[in-house]
């Protein structure tokens, strides 16, 4: 094989990943959808309605991430990427976790659902960030086998 | 890393071009696969074939589409291939 041909398949390579990076754009409706859910939830907790706050999350957070999966047609592998969300993730879990001590510890009325306010801003900001990390991930990616 | 290795199966322009863009993802959907590309329904299913007869490709239906993804030995088979070719290019450079 020459290494002209060897070249010009490697770029086609690179050419792939940035298309494939492109099409990766979460719509809209993903993370304001998210957000809202959220803030529904915890809204629902503080007002002692974790009964229904807490399974219609799971229901919305499932809902949504199969909509997105459905509506790209792409399901993203990007390790880097997923490490960002675990680290918001631990955030935000920290924060409700600090809420709640307060709310049913210290009885601060309302702490929940505040931190609500708080995560589900983080999901919108987190998420966006995400898909940008997501896409930069794909088209910088030095192992295109993701290996 | 994974050690330099020519793959026949995996050479083919298209089939190349499919594999990296499943390697990129957990899975795409076909008519993805397909828009992404710009080949058609056809030509995409001849070289999955391929790709799915030498175990380097998965087929999965769910809700009238189907999903593409690339298998464990696919991805390894890619990695090798793409070693290959840097191996290739960079030996031009270096006699260059």
């Amino acid at each position: 094989m020459e290494s002209d041909s060897a070249r010009i398949a490697l770029e086609g390579v690179a050419e792939v990943r940035a298309r494939v990076a492109d099409r990766i754009v979460s719509p809209w409706w993903y993370h304001y959808g998210f957000a809202a859910a959220i803030l529904l939830a915890y809204v629902s907790i503080s007002f002692r309605f974790a009964s229904y706050g807490v399974p219609f999350l799971t229901i919305a957070a499932v809902g949504l991430t199969v909509a997105l999966k459905r509506t790209t047609g792409i399901e993203p592998r990007a390790p880097r990427a997923t490490r960002a969300v675990v680290a918001w993730s631990l955030v935000a879990l920290a924060l409700t976790v600090v809420a709640m001590a307060l709310e049913w510890g210290g009885g601060v009325k309302g702490a929940v659902a505040v931190a609500g306010v708080a995560v589900a801003a983080i999901a919108v900001v987190a998420g966006h960030r995400t898909d940008r990390a997501l896409r930069r991930e794909l088209r910088d990616g030095h192992d295109p086998a993701g290996l | 890393m994974t050690p330099p290795a020519f793959d026949e199966t995996i050479h083919a322009p298209i089939r190349l071009q499919i594999c990296a863009m499943l390697a990129a993802v957990e899975s795409a959907e076909f008519s993805v696969v397909r828009d992404s590309l710009g080949i058609s329904d056809s030509v995409l299913s001849k070289h999955a074939k391929v790709l799915q007869t030498a175990g380097y490709l998965h087929l999965a239906k769910a809700h009238r589409t189907t999903w593409l993804s690339l298998t464990a030995p696919g991805r390894a088979a890619l990695a090798g291939h793409l070693a290959e070719l840097r191996r290739i290019a960079a030996q031009a450079g270096l006699q260059g």
